[in-house]
Formats: structure tokens, sequence, C-alpha cells
């Protein structure tokens, strides 16, 4: 009896705590909710096992210098080695021509990162420290690796908790945004038909990605490892010459990264990390970002329309924020709502990568200004 | 606090030039594309 005494007391089961069990259910409802509800499946998935996992008591598999995940996160992410690869095969997957075609709705992803300065300076303002308040606005970009990549680099204790805030809100676009964009637009601006873009040559859209990565990189240079990376994939994907390559980027290389993601991810959620009044804020002020986002795009496509004459859509604004492509799905759809043959997805999807460079941008000058 | 208000400045600030930027640069390719065509088919 006393042997197995000493057996319960090496086991895991002796050193539970309430907080464990608190991350559990946590991790459980991530789970139902990628599995059931099919929120973000690839991302939440793998981050509520890591969760799971890094709150089992003497697994220490973030012990640092010897756990698996600890190894995952030192390497993956630490080393700013995943985001980046997320990024290739993010760029293998854009196609530039909606923005090359309508070139001016760039400055809708501009405005859609009102969001995330804003809830910086509110996060600031409710007592995080500069590089808590950045990391937290960045959520506001809609954008996973972005905020993954900013937070290890400017507050990696609040990494898990501003991943899961990101990629659930993300999850959710399709309810938080619809009734900001009803809100703030009347039914005849939601009607505006988009004027058809120009055509884009082949070799404009080989140019874009190369001129893009000069630029942006000679701009905001702590952008570099994201932007190079994401401008480098599109060049895979527009040259034509690299099928394999490009292949390779968008389905295999993306779906190993991202399963190296999730887990350290979730991993870094235990108890005592994220059993903290201010997570509750972090959630807060994701969400205050996501709206904003939404609004000051909105706002932008309407200020647009009072300098020019050729009126865009101020729902295209919306999709500023760059969670691909479901922003820009949800703009068609509202857009549809009050014009059925108004047909705004292919130019949302301007703005919406648009979206995915100012977010990169945004958290490149964060790097310069507070590193 | 001055520090967070002039980083939400630059920050917003730099997005925006950065886009001008990008903006600019889309016009001045597809202007050389445009001419190089002309030049090829006259």
């Amino acid at each position: 009896m006393d042997k197995f005494g000493e057996l319960l007391q090496t086991s895991g089961f002796f050193y539970l705590t309430p907080g464990m069990l608190v991350m559990w259910l946590i991790a459980f409802a991530l789970i139902y909710l990628a599995i059931a509800k099919n929120y973000e499946p690839l991302l939440l998935l793998p981050i509520g096992f890591g969760i799971l996992l890094v709150n089992l008591p003497l697994a220490d598999l973030m012990k640092p210098g010897e756990g698996l995940l600890w190894r995952f996160y030192h390497y993956g992410l630490q080393w700013e080695v995943i985001p980046p690869l997320i990024f290739l095969g993010l760029g293998a997957l854009t196609d530039f021509g909606p923005v090359l075609a309508n070139p001016r709705l760039i400055f809708l992803g501009a405005g859609a990162q009102g969001g995330v300065y804003l809830t910086f300076f509110v996060a600031y303002f409710m007592g995080f420290d500069l590089k808590e308040a950045a990391t937290i606005g960045i959520i506001g970009g809609a954008d996973g690796p972005t905020t993954i990549f900013l937070a290890t680099k400017m507050a990696p204790h609040l990494l898990g908790s501003c991943a899961v805030a990101a990629y659930s809100y993300m999850a959710l676009v399709p309810i938080i945004q619809p009734p900001i964009m009803r809100l703030l637009t009347t039914k005849k601006e939601r009607c505006i038909r988009m004027k058809k873009g120009r055509k884009v040559s082949h070799l404009e859209k080989i140019l874009f990605p190369v001129v893009a990565a000069i630029l942006l990189i000679l701009l905001v240079p702590p952008s570099a490892p994201l932007m190079a990376m994401f401008m480098l994939g599109n060049l895979f994907r527009e040259a034509k010459v690299v099928e394999r390559l490009t292949s390779a980027a968008q389905n295999e290389l993306l779906n190993i990264v991202t399963i190296f993601l999730g887990l350290p991810v979730g991993a870094t959620m235990n108890a005592e990390n994220f059993l903290q009044p201010k997570v509750l804020f972090i959630f807060f002020l994701g969400l205050f970002a996501f709206m904003v986002s939404t609004a000051t795009g909105l706002l932008l496509a309407k200020l647009m329309n009072l300098l020019s004459r050729d009126k865009i859509n101020p729902l295209l604004g919306a999709a500023g924020v760059s969670a691909v492509p479901m922003a820009a799905r949800v703009v068609h759809k509202v857009g549809a709502e009050a014009d059925k043959k108004n047909y705004l997805l292919m130019y949302a999807m301007g703005p919406n990568v648009a979206g995915v460079i100012g977010t990169v941008m945004a958290a490149g000058i964060f790097l310069t200004l507070l590193n | 606090m001055n520090q967070a208000i002039g980083i939400f400045v630059v920050g917003l600030g730099g997005v925006f030039v950065g886009m001008a930027l990008l903006y600019i640069a889309i016009r001045v390719v597809a202007l050389v594309v445009e001419r190089i065509g002309a030049g090829k088919e006259a």
C-alpha cells in the first residue's frame, strides 16, 4: 500500500492544481470550437491541445532547454523561424491583382490600422507598459502570425493570450463586422457599384513583390523577416517558373509550420501566466481593436469618397483588416444584402491583402520605436 | 504619455507613408510596363 502511495506521489495527479483544471476547461473549449464549430481549426486545435499539455504537471514539456514544446517555442518562435515561413506560404497564396487594378484601395489597408494604434493607446492608458500595449494593439490587425511575431519580441508572457484572442476574433469576423458596417454606412452607400479596375499585366505582377520588398523593407527594416518572405512567396507564385516551390510553400510547408506554430503558442499558456485579470482586459481590448479597425477602414473609405469623383463602396474599408479572405467575404455578403447584383468580393480582396502589408508595417514600426 | 502619443502619431502616419510609397510604385511600374508594351508594338 505504501508503494502505491509513493507511486501516486510521483505521478502528475498528485500535483494537479485548480488553476490547471481551469486551463483544461479552456483547452477543451478551444478544441470543441475548432472541431464542432469550425472556428479557425488549423490554429485553435493545436493551440487548445498545447494548452492541455502544458497544464499536465511533471510533464515538463515547456521546461527550458529540455521540454519538447519548449524546443518548438525556442527554435520556432524565439528564433523567428515559423512566422516568416507562414508568410512565405501566405505570399504564395496571395493575388495582388485586385490591388494593382485599383491601387487607391491600398490606402484602406492603412486606414484599418487605426484600430491597432488606438488600442495601443487605450491599453497603455489602462496600465499596460508600452511593449505590452503594442502587442495588444496589433490584435486589431487581424493577422495571427504578425501578432505572434510581435508578441514573441515584445511581450512573450502575453503571447498565448494575444494569439488566442487574435485567432478567436478572426473566426468571429462574420459576427463582429456586419453590425459596424451597417451602422456606419447608409443603404445607398452599400449599393455603390465599383468601377471595373484596369487590366494588370503579368510583368506588373512579377515586379510588384520585388519593388514592394525593396521599398517597405527600406522604410521599416524590422518588418523585413515577414515582408521579405511574404514577397518571396508571391514572387514564386507570379513568376510561374517554380511551380514546385509555389506548391510546397502553399501546401506542405504551410501545413507543417502551422502545426509547429499552434502547439508552442498554446504551451505558453500555463495556469500561472494565463489566469490573471489582465488576460480578460486583453480579450476585451482585442475585441475593441477589431471593431475600431473595421470602423476606421469604413470611415477612411467615406473620406476618400468626399475627395474623389469615382466613388468607392465604403464597405470595402472593412476588408482592410487582414483576416484574409474572411473579411472580404463578409464585405461581399453585406454588400449583396443591399444589392444582390453588386459583386464586391474581387474588389474587397484589394484592401484585404493591403491590410496584411499594413499590419506587418505597423508591427515593424512598433519594433523600430520600442526596441 | 507623451511617448505613447508620439508612437500613435508616427506609427499611423508611417503606415500611410508606406502605402503612399507603394501606390506611387504601382503607378510608376504600370506606366513603365505600358510604355515598354507600346514600344514593342511600334
